[in-house]
């Protein structure tokens, strides 16, 4: 079997490509702070940074520790679905949790940013107009926030929901004894 | 497969069990071209756990087979063709299973058998494998890594499962 048909395969070949990803993303963002001046591209700059370097520590060690567990298959029949139960659910979690971080401080700072411009350019009537601009934003970041929960949930349900509820099934099915 | 040339140990392990491997895909995939990437992601599989299990020879080779291929057949996550949802055991419902030839008075008994079988859940059909393979309940319980009362408990629901599908065919 070719590795790109083998499952397992190809979520490490994403996995690698992902941290690739981030990897560059990191070193491009270290070398944009260093020649960018406006103070909002440094900040979102500063913040790829951060988000590169958790998800590095984090993201991604989760990531491959979850499919690298995937792998083997040497443990008793209980043990091995017990183990990969417990595999799929940390991958499961690393990228949902990935997602809705990013999102939410991403939202957070161009937020924070609008309403700092706001405050300190604007006065009188035109102020209040920039607060209700940023008042809908932060509405929209709500609305937007949601969506992409319940996407992001529906993406990994499809993913790995399917094979979680076979195995948890299985897993019952040894277990019963009554 | 890994580009690295098999060890003739590996070769010769592979050729001699080859034949329980194939029982095992038949059991899970009733589809040859099903049968024959279930059958090829076992081999993968036992490759890369080769040097483990090498290193460490601390089960039977049989065993350790056996736990290798049913763990691909059981937990794989490739796209399934639909089967039946497990615990609905209504014979009007099996499906039409290509089966392996037979002739003689036992054919049709082998194929309602064998569309039994296709009817149950894949923890089930481990058990009905390692039963007609006619593994001992210590080398199941090790296999599975349950207990020699729990291995005793399935078989008999099993058993009474398959009972209950041929007591009332389609």
């Amino acid at each position: 079997m070719k590795a790109d048909q083998n499952p397992i395969g190809r979520m490490r070949r994403n996995a690698w490509w992902e941290l690739g990803f981030t990897l560059v993303l990191l070193v491009a963002s270290m070398v944009g702070l260093l020649y960018v001046k406006s103070i909002e591209t440094r900040a979102m700059l500063v913040w790829l940074i951060l988000i590169s370097l958790v998800s590095l520590v984090s993201y991604h060690r989760h990531m491959l520790k979850g499919i690298q567990g995937l792998s083997e298959v040497g443990a008793t029949i209980h043990a091995h679905i017990a183990q990969r139960v417990v595999d799929i659910r940390q991958i499961m979690e690393a990228s949902y949790r990935s997602s809705i971080w990013v999102l939410f401080i991403t939202f957070g700072i161009v937020l924070a940013f609008a309403l700092y411009k706001a405050l300190t350019q604007y006065s009188g009537r035109l102020l209040l107009v920039q607060l209700v601009g940023v008042g809908l934003g932060c509405m929209i970041a709500v609305l937007i926030s949601y969506f992409t929960r319940r996407f992001a949930r529906q993406v990994l349900q499809d993913l790995y929901g399917r094979h979680l509820d076979r195995l948890e099934a299985a897993l019952r099915e040894l277990n019963y004894t009554e | 497969m890994p580009a690295a040339t098999p060890p003739p140990d590996f070769l010769a392990l592979l050729n001699e069990y080859q034949p329980l491997l194939r029982r095992v895909c038949r059991m899970y995939c009733s589809d040859e071209e099903n049968r024959q990437d279930l059958y090829q992601e076992i081999v993968l599989q036992l490759w890369r756990a080769w040097p483990r299990y090498e290193a460490r020879p601390d089960v039977k080779t049989s065993t350790w087979l056996y736990r290798v291929a049913l763990n691909v057949a059981i937990s794989d996550l490739r796209q399934r063709t639909r089967r039946p949802t497990p615990g609905r055991l209504d014979a009007t419902q099996l499906p039409e299973v290509p089966l392996p030839p037979a002739d003689g008075p036992d054919a049709d008994d082998l194929h309602q058998l064998y569309r039994a079988i296709n009817c149950l859940s894949d923890v089930d059909k481990a058990f009905v494998l390692l039963y007609l393979e006619e593994r001992t309940y210590e080398d199941m319980a090790d296999i599975l890594g349950i207990t020699q009362n729990n291995v005793r408990v399935k078989m008999h629901r099993v058993q009474e499962k398959l009972r209950q599908l041929f007591a009332h065919p389609a």
